[in-house]
């Protein structure tokens, strides 16, 4: 297979824009996940905006960021938890859900669900043509 | 950016059909092995999976500006949901091997990451001289080999004989290429056995012109009759693949597994089951 080229950008902005775009159509793929498909409605900030523009553009040093200004960021990382398998039980005779275990998945600000996406467009055309035809699921368009 | 995962689901579950195919006259075993919750079993971040697959490839990973701040603000993504991972054990009591950077669940780069980790271990599968293919869907694989399981053979013998997994608990896939970048176990109550054979091809003489199963098929392909076909939908005759609607309503198993099969094989989809307008 070969390479596929990658998609060049003008600038950081257009492609924090087709992350954007493609957040809104990976949140309604992904609907059932109640962590992403909140997520895509949401605005970025101003602030996260610019800070997200300054970093791509190399205005700001990504790791000084993590250990300043971004440590807020970091503490919107959570666990969204989802029941797994619940039971319908009795409990001294009242019916009620049983829980044994739950779904995690990743709850964040839509900061990092950009970071994740961008991530995703930056290196999957050089990643995929590599896969080789045994991977079937998640390959990106031809 | 990512491609239906419905049509790429099917072409994995259609995979053992593709290596029959290929290997006419041979049974052979296909072997769908699970792997116990694999975006926990991740012991690396972004950056040395990167590394690792990249060099599996003797290339190096794109060092662009946007990939190097990106791979970094990931990283710290991931190192995050890590220590929350800890924190609150979501998993607890269901996991296997517990790796100290989880993938996170949800976000589209740990698709790309797992598929990264399971390249690699399909890799070293594939080198296997047991095996002649696998293919992987997310982190379900399917491992074809001629080697069948011997009666009364447990599970993690015959993996082990194969030299897919570690004969003892907890059963771990053999992949030195996955070395500090990750621990898989396989779940053996969740794998699973099936067997693919397509028969050898064999001349079929031609028949007179009038009658016969090859006159028959001959007005099948024609578009002149096709005794599964009702009238609604319309059939795309003028174009390949042909498309087939069997009619059962909301009851797909009540058509025959052996005809589906075979009007697989004459056309390019079927669909079961439709409910009619």
């Amino acid at each position: 297979m070969a390479p596929t080229q990658a998609k060049i950008f003008r600038d950081s902005e257009e492609l924090v824009r087709a992350g954007i775009d493609h957040l809104g159509r990976f949140s309604f793929q992904n609907r059932a996940n109640p962590f992403v498909s909140s997520r895509a409605a949401l605005d970025l900030s101003q602030v996260r905006y610019q800070q997200l523009i300054q970093l791509l553009d190399g205005e700001l040093d990504p790791r000084q960021w993590l250990k300043g200004r971004g440590r807020a960021a970091m503490r919107g990382i959570k666990i969204g938890l989802v029941p797994r398998g619940p039971h319908l039980v009795a409990e001294q005779g009242e019916l009620v859900a049983g829980v044994e275990s739950v779904h995690a998945f990743l709850q964040a600000p839509l900061f990092w669900w950009l970071v994740s996406i961008l991530w995703s467009i930056t290196m999957a055309r050089s990643v995929d043509p590599l896969l080789g035809d045994a991977i079937k699921g998640y390959r990106i368009h031809p | 950016m990512l491609s239906n995962p419905g049509n790429a689901f099917r072409s994995w579950l259609e995979y053992p059909g593709e290596v029959a195919e290929e290997n006419r006259g041979v049974t052979l075993a296909a072997n769908k092995v699970d792997v116990r919750a694999f975006y926990y079993s991740v012991d690396a971040g972004p950056r040395a999976i990167l590394n690792r697959f990249f060099a599996s490839h003797d290339s190096r990973a794109p060092q662009s500006r946007h990939a190097r701040v990106l791979t970094t603000l990931l990283e710290a993504l991931h190192g995050r949901y890590g220590e929350r991972c800890a924190e609150i054990e979501p998993r607890r009591g269901d996991l296997g091997y517990e790796g100290n950077m989880p993938l996170p669940v949800g976000p589209p780069s740990s698709q790309l990451l797992a598929n990264m980790v399971m390249a690699l271990a399909i890799k070293e599968i594939c080198a296997n001289q047991e095996v002649v293919g696998a293919a992987a869907y997310a982190d379900d694989v399917i491992v074809m080999t001629p080697a069948l399981p011997e009666i009364a053979e447990e599970p993690a013998d015959y993996f082990a004989r194969l030299g897919l997994c570690e004969k003892a608990e907890p059963h771990s896939l053999c992949a030195e290429a996955l070395s500090g970048i990750a621990r898989l176990q396989l779940n053996l109550d969740k794998c699973e056995i099936t067997y693919s054979r397509r028969a050898e091809e064999v001349e079929v003489p031609v028949p007179p012109e009038s009658g016969g199963l090859s006159a028959l098929m001959k007005e099948f392909a024609a578009g002149d009759w096709d005794p599964y076909l009702e009238s609604d939908p319309e059939p795309e005759w003028g174009g390949v693949p042909v498309t087939t609607v069997l009619r059962s309503p909301g009851r797909p198993d009540r058509v025959p597994q052996q005809l589906v099969d075979e009007i697989h094989e004459m056309i390019g989809e079927i669909r079961v089951g439709l409910t009619p307008r």
